[in-house]
């Protein structure tokens, strides 16, 4: 009998049709949410007229406020109607576009079933697109306060003051911005979304948006109570006003951001339902 | 991990009630074509968005490129690539924006989603117009740019969805010759739903014919043709004279199978040409209008005819 000593290497031939790997891995949270907003980004820069009119009417209608208003405003003891409407105008600038109208279109036409076929995680689909609108507001933003820094309104809280003023303004712009995403993920509609944005009407005219709080009275002034908008304009204001009233702002926090965790809940809750 | 598909009682009922899908068997082999067909309803699109992760199943189960589609869609999503026929692209980012934003999002690097990008523009013939934003794009051009970016992770598994619907007959063959030519060369299994007999009859080796939320009868084109093992004889009859075509056709000698369609009367016989005679000569002494008359080898909508009872082509 013959002992083979070594039996020659040959390569292992594959037994079973086996198939490669892909070139496709999920690519990480952080830069899924920067890769989302920035096509929304992209997006939203070809598309002006989306953007533009929201911008134009917020500085005209802070303008008119001024002068119209500068005659009237010290009589209900404003003595700053530069700096009063400036809240007024911070407000519609994070407000006035409709928020999640990306995201509806995508799914409308769609898109979002080859969005949801790639790897991309889930919440960044949300936390992206959302991170491009708030972007867009937040430009709007720095633009109105730097035409009330032109046009003389005061700054009592200088530049800290200016930057928690944006920082307020961007929470509520969170909290808005829910609304209209959480319409988008549970209707798939642009219509739906785009009627999002009337919540605006009664949000912004039952408040003290125009004049102050003690000169309204009646049914007015209990309805403006509840407006979390009207927490969201002392808060402003104060930061605004020389005399720092640190509880007014901490109270315009505290409602904008919880009224921010109900609506991005909602939001979350919807996104969970529709993507795998 | 093989790049197979293997399907045991899948089913899908919507909340309410509605029963999109009742249950389905299927077995792809790795490395196949297979051609999918069903009218409208039949649960075809139901079934496609459950193998693709998008739709939860409610029973049964799906192995796709060897992961659950239940358990493990994230898995199933890095092995496959899909083009659905309803889904639109994004129309304001230009073809080569789009495609390098799924090679990213596939989480390619930079500098080799470009590459990637590149590569699938010059394959499927959008280098010229890749600075053009797709809203410019022509139907034929979306196609082509949706089948890039199915591809654009080198899936092992693709899923077409009526991939050349509504295409000229032009676009309809490259669509054709890519999709052989990526099977070929880079042995990709190919999921095909059409609703074009013939792109079947072309381009899968094994085709499934779902009806009413299930499967009723699969098997390579020319298996199943074979199994209807008649020539098919066609008359056209006016509508209120078939049942009577019907009754009288029925006794001819040979008749294996007689069904009334859309337009007259099908007989499946051994012999058709032999049997075009008779039938002339039946339906003449009966007085039976008769318009035109046609022996033809079984094609795959008869197959489909016999299996569902409709022509697919006025079922779709």
């Amino acid at each position: 009998m013959t002992t083979i000593a070594a039996a020659p290497t040959a390569p292992t031939a594959p037994t079973a049709p086996t198939a490669p790997a892909t070139l496709s891995r999920p690519g990480g949270f952080l830069r899924d949410v920067g890769l989302v907003a920035g096509r929304v980004l992209r997006i939203t820069a070809r598309m002006p007229a989306e953007v533009l009119p929201n911008l134009v009417i917020t500085v005209v209608f802070y303008l008119i406020q001024i002068e119209a208003f500068a005659g009237v405003t010290s009589f209900v003891g404003v003595t700053d109607p530069e700096g009063f409407f400036l809240a007024v105008a911070v407000f519609f600038a994070t407000a006035g576009g409709a928020y999640g109208l990306q995201l509806a279109t995508d799914i409308e036409r769609g898109y979002f079933d080859k969005l949801l076929l790639t790897p991309v995680n889930r919440w960044a689909l949300l936390i992206g697109s959302m991170g491009g609108d708030l972007t867009r507001a937040l430009v709007q933003v720095l633009i109105v306060v730097g035409l009330g820094v032109l046009v003389g309104a005061e700054f009592g809280q200088g530049v800290a003051g200016a930057a928690l003023l944006v920082l307020l303004a961007m929470v509520w712009a969170l909290a808005y911005a829910g609304i209209g995403y959480a319409i988008a993920l549970r209707t798939g509609s642009t219509q739906a979304t785009q009627v999002a944005s009337i919540i605006f009407l009664p949000l912004n005219f039952l408040t003290t948006a125009f004049v102050p709080e003690q000169a309204l009275s009646g049914w007015l002034r209990t309805a403006v109570g509840y407006n979390p908008v009207t927490y969201l304009l002392d808060g402003l204001r104060a930061l605004l006003s020389a005399d720092a009233a640190t509880g007014t702002v901490a109270l315009a926090f505290a409602v904008v951001g919880g009224l921010a965790v109900v609506t991005l809940t909602v939001a979350a809750t919807a996104l969970g339902r529709r993507a795998r | 991990m093989t790049a197979g598909i293997e399907v045991e009682g899948l089913g899908r009922t919507y909340p309410g009630g509605v029963e999109a899908v009742r249950s389905v068997d299927l077995s792809v082999r790795p490395g196949e074509v297979f051609g999918f067909l069903g009218p409208n309803g039949a649960g075809k699109t139901t079934t496609v968005r459950m193998l693709t992760t998008l739709l939860a199943p409610t029973r049964g189960r799906a192995l796709v490129a060897g992961h659950d589609v239940a358990r493990d869609p994230e898995r199933v999503r890095l092995a496959i690539g899909v083009a659905l026929q309803e889904s639109d692209l994004d129309n304001l980012q230009t073809g080569r924006e789009l495609l390098a934003f799924h090679a990213r999002l596939h989480g390619m690097g930079r500098r080799s989603a470009a590459q990637r990008t590149d590569e699938l523009l010059e394959l499927v013939d959008l280098t010229g117009a890749a600075g053009r934003q797709v809203r410019t794009y022509s139907g034929g051009m979306r196609r082509r740019l949706d089948l890039a970016i199915a591809l654009v992770h080198r899936p092992r598994v693709l899923f077409l969805d009526e991939p050349t619907t509504g295409l000229d007959p032009a676009s309809r063959l490259t669509v054709w010759d890519e999709v052989r030519r990526l099977n070929r060369e880079d042995g990709l299994t190919v999921f095909l739903t059409t609703q074009y007999l013939e792109e079947a009859d072309v381009l899968a080796g094994r085709v499934a014919i779902i009806a009413g939320g299930t499967i009723v009868a699969d098997g390579t084109p020319a298996g199943l043709k074979a199994s209807i093992g008649a020539d098919v004889v066609t008359v056209a009859v006016p509508a209120a004279d078939r049942p009577g075509a019907e009754r009288l056709l029925a006794a001819l000698p040979g008749v294996q199978r007689i069904q009334v369609t859309g337009d007259g009367v099908t007989l499946y016989v051994p012999d058709g040409p032999g049997t075009v005679a008779r039938l002339v000569t039946a339906l003449n002494a009966a007085e039976v209008p008769i318009g035109a008359v046609s022996t033809s080898s079984p094609t795959l909508d008869d197959v489909f005819l016999q299996k569902t009872g409709q022509r697919l082509a006025a079922a779709a």
